[in-house]
């Protein structure tokens, strides 16, 4: 590989920009998108930062079906964007129209109109999906090729569900163990 | 603050021809129904100027079968809500009367009526279509009730007005079907019953 290809490599998978863009989203994800980037779950802990400018960013982060209205826009942006680029389509409609699907105006999701490199389901997709899809990415650039072969699809919903159950049961156990010797010391101090 | 019977009785004495029916309450709220534009717009000034209901919330288009409705909206400074109805005369002639003179917010709910109904609203400021794509074709009006969006081709942007006429027969004839079943399901039922107090009678 020729060292230019690899410092661009490099630049990308240490810290990707993004621009954000709403397709006909109802808003749903654009909030949980932003709730990814702000320091809550902190998306910028990768590097990543929210950029102004198509012409800055690497990563397309799409919300929302495409509609007649916005199709266009939506190409015009994906080719200012430089090589090479890479497009997440974030949400159930980003990933096939959901909801919006058979609406008079909706063309369908965004790979109606450019290719997708990444598809987060959900609706809305939660941030830690999200972070999981954008850090996927990454993680697939390591390979030899700058693009991801297969588009990548994150599956979190159950992933995430079984985690949280972990979680709560562990929380529940904690509790219940400190709530058992607190009961027990105060037993010793009474007597 | 005025309660809904004393504004009902001053818009009564300005406006003659509107008849007590044309109102209704219902708790906060008092109903008007729809008038034609030009008595629309003189009602409207009244009710603006001079009952001071001047807070415009939005509109609502209706779309009644032979005609088009506009509702709407307006409050007072006491919380008090009025529903305005403008009526346009048939599905053809869809004239009805801007109210962006009174309420600049009304533009952009009037465009909306312009494109989804195709209601004819005179006296907006010239300006870009809203809210359907710039290539939308022309006669095709989303929210009316005879416009279905499986005969909407995305790709070509053309309406199938044949096969949507076609469905809509089919649809009118399993209407009639499934009422004349229900008739003739109704009739046996009686004349069964007839029957049995026939037969009741005969025994006692
Ligand atoms: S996936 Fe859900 S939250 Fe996201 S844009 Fe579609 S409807 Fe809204």
């Amino acid at each position: 590989m020729n060292p230019l290809k690899k410092l661009i490599k490099w630049a990308q998978r240490k810290s990707p920009w993004i621009i954000h863009f709403n397709a006909g989203a109802c808003n749903g994800c654009d909030i949980e998108v932003v709730d990814a980037l702000t320091p809550r779950f902190d998306l910028e802990r990768f590097g990543v930062l929210q950029k102004g400018s198509p012409r800055h960013a690497d990563v397309l982060v799409c919300t929302g079906a495409v509609t007649m209205q916005t199709a266009d826009r939506l190409k015009n942006i994906y080719d200012q964007m430089a090589e090479p680029k890479f497009v997440v389509a974030v949400g159930t409609c980003a990933c096939s129209g959901g909801v919006f699907g058979d609406c008079y105006c909706v063309k369908g999701g965004i790979d109606a109109v450019i290719p997708v490199s990444a598809y987060i389901p959900g609706c809305a997709a939660r941030p830690e999906a999200i972070i999981d899809g954008v850090v996927k990415l990454l993680s697939t650039l390591e390979d030899k090729k700058l693009q991801p072969k297969n588009p990548i699809v994150i599956n979190s919903e159950k992933e995430l569900a079984d985690m949280l159950d972990e979680a709560e049961a562990a929380e529940e156990n904690t509790e219940t163990e400190n709530f058992e010797e607190n009961k027990a010391k105060e037993d010793n101090e009474n007597a | 603050m005025l309660d809904f019977h004393t504004l009902k009785n001053s818009i009564i004495e300005r406006f003659p021809n509107l008849s007590d029916e044309y109102f209704r309450e219902d708790g906060t709220r008092l109903w008007v129904k729809a008038v034609l534009p030009q008595e629309f717009i003189t009602l409207f000034d009244f009710v603006v100027k001079e009952l001071r209901f001047d807070n415009f919330h939005m509109t609502v288009g209706l779309d009644s079968g032979d005609y088009f409705e506009i509702i709407y909206l307006l409050s007072n400074a006491e919380n008090q809500m009025l529903n305005l109805r403008q009526r346009t005369v048939s599905r053809d002639d869809t004239f009805a009367a801007s109210v962006y003179p009174y309420f600049e917010n009304a533009l952009f709910h009037e465009r909306e009526l312009i494109d989804l109904f195709g209601i004819d609203v005179q006296g907006l400021p010239a300006g870009h279509r809203y809210p359907l794509p710039d290539k939308w074709p022309d006669d095709n009006y989303p929210l009316r009730k005879d416009w279905k969006t499986e005969f909407f081709d995305k790709k070509t942007l053309t309406y199938d007005h044949e096969a949507a006429a076609e469905a809509e027969r089919l649809r009118l004839e399993e209407e009639a079907r499934k009422k004349a079943a229900r008739e003739a399901a109704i009739a046996a039922a009686k004349a069964k019953k007839a029957q049995q107090e026939k037969e009741a009678q005969a025994n006692e």
